[in-house]
């Protein structure tokens, strides 16, 4: 089995025992005991947790007051249990209102590494765009800035390049999604001095292990992975049949674990973002920042078994 | 791929509904006056009809849409420029123009059109409540899209003679999309908008065309 190096650190160690501690709660939200999986972004060697969260249907609860606070419940477990990349865009809804809303009412919860991405045609637009998420963020600056599914990714990169170089973001970035334009995005990973890229991946969907993984591998960029489980389709799937056995030699306790663990360890990803509006289900999906991981002989494994479910 | 669920859906109808509340029985009120006038008819009458049906889909485009389903929608400003279209189609053919006579008739398409104007007022929010979308959860006529759509089919199949298609097209294509929402958000109610908008299509279509025979 793989292990990643020791990262230990206090927020790991409590964010283990509080794994330790769900474990004793709830059968579903096992977290194995041990240091927190951490990935290097490339382009600083800034470690990262490797479960981050999306915020794509989840977070968009509008002004519902009720609904909001089951977010900032969500949230707070995210952090508790070691989280720290949260993804969004403005194409979400109110998602950043929420999590600006979110992010006020947990003031302790850091670190926080904010992502988000800018959606509009016109690069003017763009400006005021990007400044409107990081009010509605209420933070200072965001730490990464994407193209979303590089529309107008000339403008748009022309504009967050600049800004890197100002130090008003720290990290550039493009995102797809559902397996959508990857010749685009492969030529942009190949020509443009990106720090980060967020594709789809997942145990059916794997047609970024023949190209798009390597490149990022070789080029020295950070991997965000969204769609981890299809929107919920994987476990409409799979779910209702039993975990293989074998599933606890990488410490796995449950298939949201399975799905996670399945991505983390191809060693070109860096990050996957679940989205969850589940306090239960988001302490389930942080049960895959802890433990170890499958080796390569065991994710072959992984896929038949789903593949033959 | 919406960027929302059912739940904050309907949320965000019950903060709407609150916040415009009492238009509802303003809507109703002026909806009853509206199919009464179909029956006996008064001077204006028929261009009141055209601005009611003007005003409420200006109204939904404008307050529903822009100023409360823009909040979790990207793609809600389109849709209120849809509303506010199709609302400036009716307050120039009907309103202003006065082309069009709604009256009933004891015919087929007559009765069709009736039936179609009381699915919209009380089949339609009787079914959402039975589903759990009750006050003020509930998408009603007059002040919200479904509803309002198919009680305009519903006049539109009580125009005397032919009816205009351009005041066809968007209430239809609104029935099909709203269709397409049910079904991946799984609104009961909603389900059979598109199966409204064809069947009204359909029904216009052939009214058009035994008018023209007749004509």
């Amino acid at each position: 089995m793989q292990r990643t190096g020791p990262e230990l650190s206090r927020r790991a160690v409590l964010a283990s025992l509080a794994g330790i501690a769900a474990a004793s709660l709830g059968a579903g939200a096992v977290a194995a005991p041990g240091p927190m999986l951490k990935r290097a972004i490339p382009s600083t060697g800034e470690q990262v947790p490797v479960i981050g969260m999306g915020t794509w249907i989840t977070f968009n609860v509008g002004d519902d007051q009720a609904l909001r606070e089951e977010r900032v419940k969500v949230l707070k477990t995210f952090f508790d249990m070691g989280g720290s990349v949260i993804d969004s865009s403005p194409m979400y809804g109110s998602s950043e209102a929420v999590i600006g809303y979110a992010l006020a009412r947990l003031p302790d919860a850091r670190p926080l590494f904010a992502a988000t991405k800018v959606w509009t045609w016109l690069q003017a637009l763009g400006v005021r765009q990007m400044e409107n998420s990081r009010r509605l963020w209420g933070i200072e600056r965001f730490d990464l800035m994407q193209v979303h599914n590089l529309l107008n990714w000339e403008g748009h990169l022309e504009t967050l390049l600049d800004y890197k170089a100002q130090g008003r973001i720290r990290y550039v970035g493009v995102t797809t999604s559902h397996g959508r334009r990857h010749d685009t995005l492969a030529k942009l990973m190949a020509e443009q001095p990106l720090d980060f890229v967020q594709f789809t991946y997942n145990i059916l969907d794997r047609e970024a292990e023949k190209r798009l993984l390597p490149l990022a591998a070789e080029r020295g960029i950070a991997v965000i992975v969204n769609r981890p489980f299809r929107q919920k389709e994987l476990f409409h799937l799979f779910g209702r049949h039993p975990l293989p056995e074998w599933a606890a030699e990488f410490d796995c306790a449950n298939w949201a674990q399975f799905f996670l663990k399945f991505i983390v360890a191809h060693p070109a990803v860096t990050c996957v973002i679940p989205a969850t509006s589940r306090a239960d289900h988001m302490q389930e999906n942080m049960g895959a920042l802890y433990g170890r991981l499958p080796d390569p002989q065991m994710r072959a494994r992984m896929i038949r078994y789903v593949e033959n479910l | 791929m919406l960027p929302f669920t059912a739940d904050v859906l309907f949320s965000v109808v019950a903060q709407y509904n609150r916040a415009v509340w009492p238009a509802q029985i303003i809507a109703y009120g002026l909806g009853l006056v509206a199919v009464l006038l179909t029956f006996r008819p008064l001077l204006n009458g028929d261009r009141f009809i055209g601005a009611l049906l003007a005003a409420a889909w200006a109204w939904i485009g404008v307050a529903y849409y822009l100023m409360h389903v823009a909040v979790i929608d990207f793609a809600a400003p389109a849709y209120a420029a849809a509303f506010v279209i199709q609302g400036l189609l009716f307050a120039w053919t009907a309103a202003i123009r006065g082309k069009i006579t709604f009256r009933f008739r004891p015919t087929a398409v007559g009765w069709a059109g009736l039936a179609f104007v009381f699915f919209a007022m009380a089949v339609y929010p009787l079914v959402g409540w039975l589903a759990g979308h009750g006050w003020p959860r509930a998408p009603l006529f007059g002040v919200t899209p479904g509803p309002t759509s198919i009680f305009t089919i519903g006049m539109l199949l009580l125009a005397e003679g032919r009816t205009p298609l351009h005041l066809v097209v968007l209430p239809v294509l609104w029935l099909l999309a709203g269709g397409a929402m049910a079904w991946l958000l799984n609104i009961p109610e909603d389900i059979v908008l598109p199966l409204v908008g064809i069947g009204g299509l359909c029904l216009i279509l052939w009214k058009n065309r035994h008018r023209a025979k007749t004509a």
